[in-house]
């Protein structure tokens, strides 16, 4: 800018060196200088602001009107009336505005205008700088739009947020979390402990583990029950991280807490289910042990004694005969006979297999006596029962549990292991019920259990379902040198075994039966 | 046999079999059934008023049953020896009758020719069990009452059949020879196998032999 200053000779060359290094800063900072003399309204523009305006040169420099022509819409208004501030009150103006430069580019510029006054204090001439704040500015914007985004993320998140400080005040929290809740943020933030949100049993539970997270820094995952200002409540999963300072104090917490009630709803459905499958399992089981004993009772009452009818009345029948007739069909007679034999024999077995009438009669070691010697006769295998230390009253469907494993581990034993000695023992003290049946046969490999026709599978599998339906577990151990044993055990302090008094010995048709003396 | 009638009751809740049974024990010169009755009550009833010596009661009877109604029948009569008839042959039954102060045990299915044994035999004062009953029971332990279990007894068709297999006939070969079906032929041979408790052609043939039922033919 020239200056209407004398200055001696020998400095003018030192004047231009500092007005080169002037421009060539101005260039870096992107930045220009002006002077408008208030009275003509005239303006002179430094080379540097030339170019912050696209402006040649050759276009002369504008006078103020033109100027502002550059400004965009919102900011040529705010321009005009900072000069004529600066020019009517002589007060120094800062402010930024938006620019259009004839190339269409939008730019930001901050300028300082500084009112300069004669030695009346008028202001007569304004000076000032103009500075390209573009990529500050967009820098700014950016970073606003990216502390809205987090600003967003943090209060809508899909989760709860909240932060504590060390005595466990709410010093922060998210809208997300207040919508849940039903909070307005000015009742909790600093007013509301975090316990006072949760329910009795959590706020024991974050009691203790509080204290211990202090310490850690660290809490994942613990299943806390909220409950809403309206007093209902919500399942959420809790998990915190600390904030410690350098000397490893507590500061505060940041919190995080996911909406936990559709999983917590189908965990409780899922048991739901589960107690209801056993139910139905259990029933399905009372309901196949009641067929099986009335449909043998059926055959007993009422099938047997009318083949044993049928029988005399053969018998009757050929004592009727004339001698020379009964001679001759007497071998029919005998076929006859036979035949009724058999069938009632047969019958005899489907009842025993059915349901023996001395399980219903006389409780289940008569019964497994009964049937681990009419298995030894059938298959040559021997039988060994303990029962030394056995001496309670079984509930009766323990009782057709243990049977039927029975039944179907003696049936495998003769199928598959070869076995020749088989050991039956059942125990009890006051607080298990045990009873293991061991052979001494060439054993399988558990792993493939019900994989092969060859191998017992469906019918162990069964029993073990029967058994844990029943409240009891069951163990199976197989190898070629020991043979095969399973182990079925209740604990006889849980649910169903209490002590019953030894009752009358009675038949179970009289239970299923109703009919009158003939 | 030369002694004087036996007075009989018949106690069972199966009408059919009761009039069947009745009409076989009336044939025999030596028994007279005195009275039937269709429950135990009716029982107690009938020798209250009749003399008895030998009651038969079915042990599967409703309301009161055939063990209970023992116990309170020989209470009432010591002297009545009873045979208990049932469908049963499980152990316990029979053991628990056998307490409760039977003489005797014959089941349904054999409630012919081996009713009539068991009432001769009790009638000489010994325990009859029929041979179904008496292999269930021969590992139990019972009181020393001297007891009789028969031979076991096969018919002139079953000795038929069991001689034809020793002989070395199919099942086909023997139900063409005797005119029955093949199926038929199967039922008598398990029948003799059961009777006999023999489990394998080889030991039939054994048995057959040594009872002279048939000679070594080659």
């Amino acid at each position: 800018m020239p200056r209407e200053i004398p200055d001696p000779p020998n400095t003018e060359e030192v004047l231009r060196a500092s007005e080169a290094r002037l421009h060539e800063a101005q260039a870096v900072g992107r930045m220009g200088d002006w002077e408008l003399d208030r009275d003509t309204g005239a303006m002179s523009w430094s080379p540097q602001l030339f170019r912050l305006f696209e402006r040649s040169s050759a276009q002369g420099t504008p006078d103020l009107n033109e100027a502002l022509g550059y400004y965009s819409l919102e900011s040529v208004e705010h321009t005009r009336a900072a000069f004529w501030e600066a020019i009517d009150l002589g007060a120094r103006q800062e402010l930024e505005q938006s620019v259009l430069l004839p190339s269409g580019a939008q730019r930001y510029h901050a300028t300082t205008i500084v009112p300069v006054r004669d030695l009346r204090g008028r202001v007569y001439k304004l000076y000032g700088t103009t500075q390209d704040i573009t990529e500050r500015k967009l820098a700014e914007q950016e970073l606003r739009r990216k502390t809205f985004e987090i600003e967003d993320l943090y209060q809508n998140a899909p989760c709860g947020y909240y932060s504590l400080d060390a005595d466990g005040m709410i010093i922060r929290v998210n809208d997300t979390l207040l919508r849940w809740l039903g909070y307005e943020r000015e009742e909790i933030v600093g007013h509301m402990r975090a316990f006072e949100l949760f329910s009795p049993a959590s706020r024991a539970l974050f009691g203790q583990v509080f204290r211990t997270f202090k310490r850690t820094g660290v809490l994942r995952n613990m299943d806390i029950e909220l409950l809403r200002k309206d007093g209902s409540s919500m399942q959420v999963l809790l998990s915190s991280t600390a904030i410690l300072d350098a000397q490893g104090r507590f500061v505060a917490s940041r919190t995080v807490l996911s909406d936990n009630t559709d999983r917590k709803r189908l965990e409780l459905e899922r048991a739901a289910h589960a107690t209801r499958l056993a139910e139905l399992s259990r029933h399905m089981v009372d309901v196949q042990e009641n067929e099986r004993r009335k449909f043998a009772a059926e055959l007993h009452d009422h099938t047997s004694p009318n083949l044993a009818a049928l029988q005399l009345t053969l018998a009757n029948l050929a004592r009727a005969l004339p001698a020379p007739v009964l001679s001759e069909l007497e071998p029919l007679l005998d076929d006859a006979q036979a035949l009724l034999l058999d069938t009632t024999t047969g019958i005899r077995d489907i009842c025993t297999n059915l349901r023996p009438a001395t399980l219903d009669y006389a409780g289940l070691i008569p019964a497994v006596q009964d049937y681990a010697q009419q298995f030894g006769l059938r298959t040559g295998i021997t039988v060994h029962l303990d029962t030394t230390h056995f001496n309670m009253q079984l509930p009766s469907n323990v009782q057709s549990l243990l049977f039927r494993i029975t039944q179907e581990a003696l049936t495998n034993c003769a199928k598959h292991a070869r076995a020749r000695n088989v050991r039956i023992h059942l125990e009890n003290g006051d607080s298990r019920l045990l009873m293991a049946v061991a052979d001494d046969g060439i054993g399988f490999d558990p792993h493939q259990l019900g994989e092969s026709g060859t191998t017992p599978g469906l019918g162990l599998i069964t029993m073990k379902e029967r058994a844990e339906f029943a409240g009891g577990t069951f163990a199976l151990k197989s190898d070629p040198q020991t043979g095969t044993e399973i182990r079925v055990s209740f604990n006889l302090q849980a649910g169903e075994f209490r002590k019953h008094p030894r009752g009358a010995r009675s038949f179970a048709h009289e239970a299923t039966t109703s009919a009158g003396p003939a | 046999m030369n002694s004087p009638k036996v007075h009989i009751a018949l106690a069972d809740d199966h009408r059919m079999f009761l009039h069947a049974l009745r009409a076989l024990l009336e044939k025999e010169p030596d028994i007279d059934v005195i009275g039937v009755a269709g429950t135990g009550d009716e029982l107690l009833a009938l020798v209250a008023d009749k003399p008895v010596d030998i009651a038969c009661v079915d042990i599967g009877m409703p309301a009161m049953n055939g063990i209970e109604t023992t116990r309170r029948l020989l209470t009432l009569r010591p002297n009545i020896k009873v045979i208990g008839l049932s469908a049963f042959s499980d152990r316990q039954f029979v053991l628990d009758l056998l307490n409760a102060g039977a003489r005797g045990y014959v089941t349904k299915a054999e409630a012919g020719e081996e009713l009539l044994r068991a009432i001769h035999t009790v009638q000489l004062g010994k325990t009859y069990l029929c041979p179904d009953v008496a292999a269930t029971v021969t590992n139990a332990l019972l009181d020393n009452t001297p007891r009789d279990t028969s031979v076991p007894r096969i018919t002139a068709r079953e000795r038929q059949v069991l001689q034809l297999i020793a002989e070395g006939h199919t099942s086909g070969r023997i139900a063409d020879r005797l005119h029955l079906a093949p199926s038929t032929v199967e039922v008598h041979r398990r029948n003799i196998m059961r009777k006999l408790d023999l489990h394998s052609v080889a030991e039939l043939t054994k048995y057959a032999i040594r009872n002279g039922i048939t000679t070594i033919s080659g």
